[in-house]
């Protein structure tokens, strides 16, 4: 009985995590992409969801293929990508939950900075994962006036089962802006939105953003090293 | 030969008990509410509802807080209508995920509230949703990726050592 459990746990999380892995290194991709040819960038991205979605991934890729750059430079490209295309601020509202009406203003934007950090080191960690996968574009579909979903794929080279990416865009002022990324059905932002509500029930916002920055702390130092 | 009347008198009545009885009996088994209970419907569409049926639970913190009232199709996605109990409140950003409880399999929809002032009334749709996770599938990948990925199965492996420190916490 204990160890069909423990199978199942540890089969989901190891799950959850290669695949959180993979989409971030598409985030990563995405932010390194925007950087470069900023003469080109706002025109091409304010269109519609798909468009915005595969201009994104496909700058990232070519940043996550680009082994000749030095590294800090190829993560300062995924920054820049990933900063364009990704509502942060939403993000960082959203997995904090419920529990962002509770908190003041100024904690607010605290918690906005200190999760942005981690979330771009988090996937910036990941640069150096990239073995060749394919990113395959598949269907747009809208969830509402100002919602969208694209979902993707993700085809591993050596022939394993795609992995399904989606992306949940949001627009905001005519731009479409991606605040969520489900992997294999997994929502990112649900995920830590489940992670902070324990913490903030149980030891609340002072833990919470303690641990966030320690964590962010630790993952930019061995940014630096790399 | 003929019973008396009075004896056909009371079969007749313990007949009647009889129905009544199972009436209620599978009624009750079999969830069926004649009058719909007190609350709101809210709806929700998933991708995957993974054999989420009529009458289970919905969840928020592990709290019930109402229950699952219908199932369908909608655009070829599954469309979720839950009674929701009055007095509970779930604002428009809320994300309703379905969940399994235990290891038989019991499915459940699971409420995270999100930081929206915007109050969903009745009839109105939880936006977004996070489908069921599918254990034959997530096998399947692993049986798969055990067979070819042995260099990445060992860079998760360090990835997943950093994240379960965090999850203790």
């Amino acid at each position: 009985m204990k160890q069909v459990k423990y199978t199942i746990t540890r089969t989901s999380i190891q799950r959850l995590l290669r695949h959180r892995a993979l989409a971030m290194l598409t985030l990563t991709a995405a932010l390194v992409l925007s950087l470069a040819p900023s003469r080109f960038l706002a025109p091409a991205w304010a269109d519609d969801p798909m468009s915005v979605v595969q201009t994104t991934v496909n700058r990232a890729l070519s940043v996550l293929r680009d082994n000749q750059t030095p590294l800090a430079q190829r993560q300062d490209k995924l920054r820049q990508i990933v900063s364009a295309t990704f509502d942060f601020t939403e993000m960082a509202k959203s997995a904090l939950g419920y529990h962002w009406k509770q908190i003041t203003a100024a904690q607010q934007q605290e918690f906005t900075t200190a999760f942005v950090a981690f979330i771009e080191d988090s996937y910036l960690s990941k640069i150096n994962d990239y073995r060749g996968q394919q990113v395959a574009f598949l269907t747009a579909r809208n969830d509402g006036p100002q919602y969208a979903q694209v979902n993707t794929n993700i085809i591993e080279p050596n022939g394993q089962d795609p992995i399904h990416v989606n992306y949940l865009l949001l627009q905001k002022d005519t731009t479409w802006k991606i605040y969520d990324v489900t992997v294999d059905a997994i929502s990112i932002i649900a995920n830590y939105r489940n992670q902070f509500n324990r913490v903030m029930n149980n030891k609340g916002y002072d833990t919470l953003i303690s641990d966030l920055k320690s964590k962010q702390a630790a993952l930019a130092a061995r940014l630096a090293n790399h | 030969m003929y019973a008396t009347r009075t004896t056909q008198f009371i079969v007749g009545i313990f007949a009647i008990l009889g129905i009544i009885a199972l009436t209620i009996l599978s009624l009750s088994l079999g969830k069926i509410a004649l009058f719909p209970a007190p609350g709101y419907t809210l709806y929700a569409s998933f991708d995957n509802i993974s054999g989420l049926k009529t009458g289970d639970q919905v969840q928020l913190d592990g709290v019930q807080i109402g229950k699952v009232v219908n199932i369908g199709l909608k655009d070829m996605r599954a469309r979720v209508a839950m009674r929701v109990n009055d007095g509970v409140q779930i604002d428009k950003d809320a994300i309703a995920a379905i969940k399994t409880s235990g290891i038989i399999g019991d499915k459940y929809v699971s409420i995270a509230l999100g930081p929206s002032e915007h109050i969903l009334e009745n009839g109105d749709t939880i936006r977004q949703t996070e489908s069921a996770f599918v254990l034959e599938d997530a096998i399947g990948q692993l049986i798969n990726s055990s067979g070819s990925g042995g260099e990445k199965e060992k860079s998760s492996g360090s990835d997943k050592d950093q994240k379960s420190g965090k999850s203790e916490k």
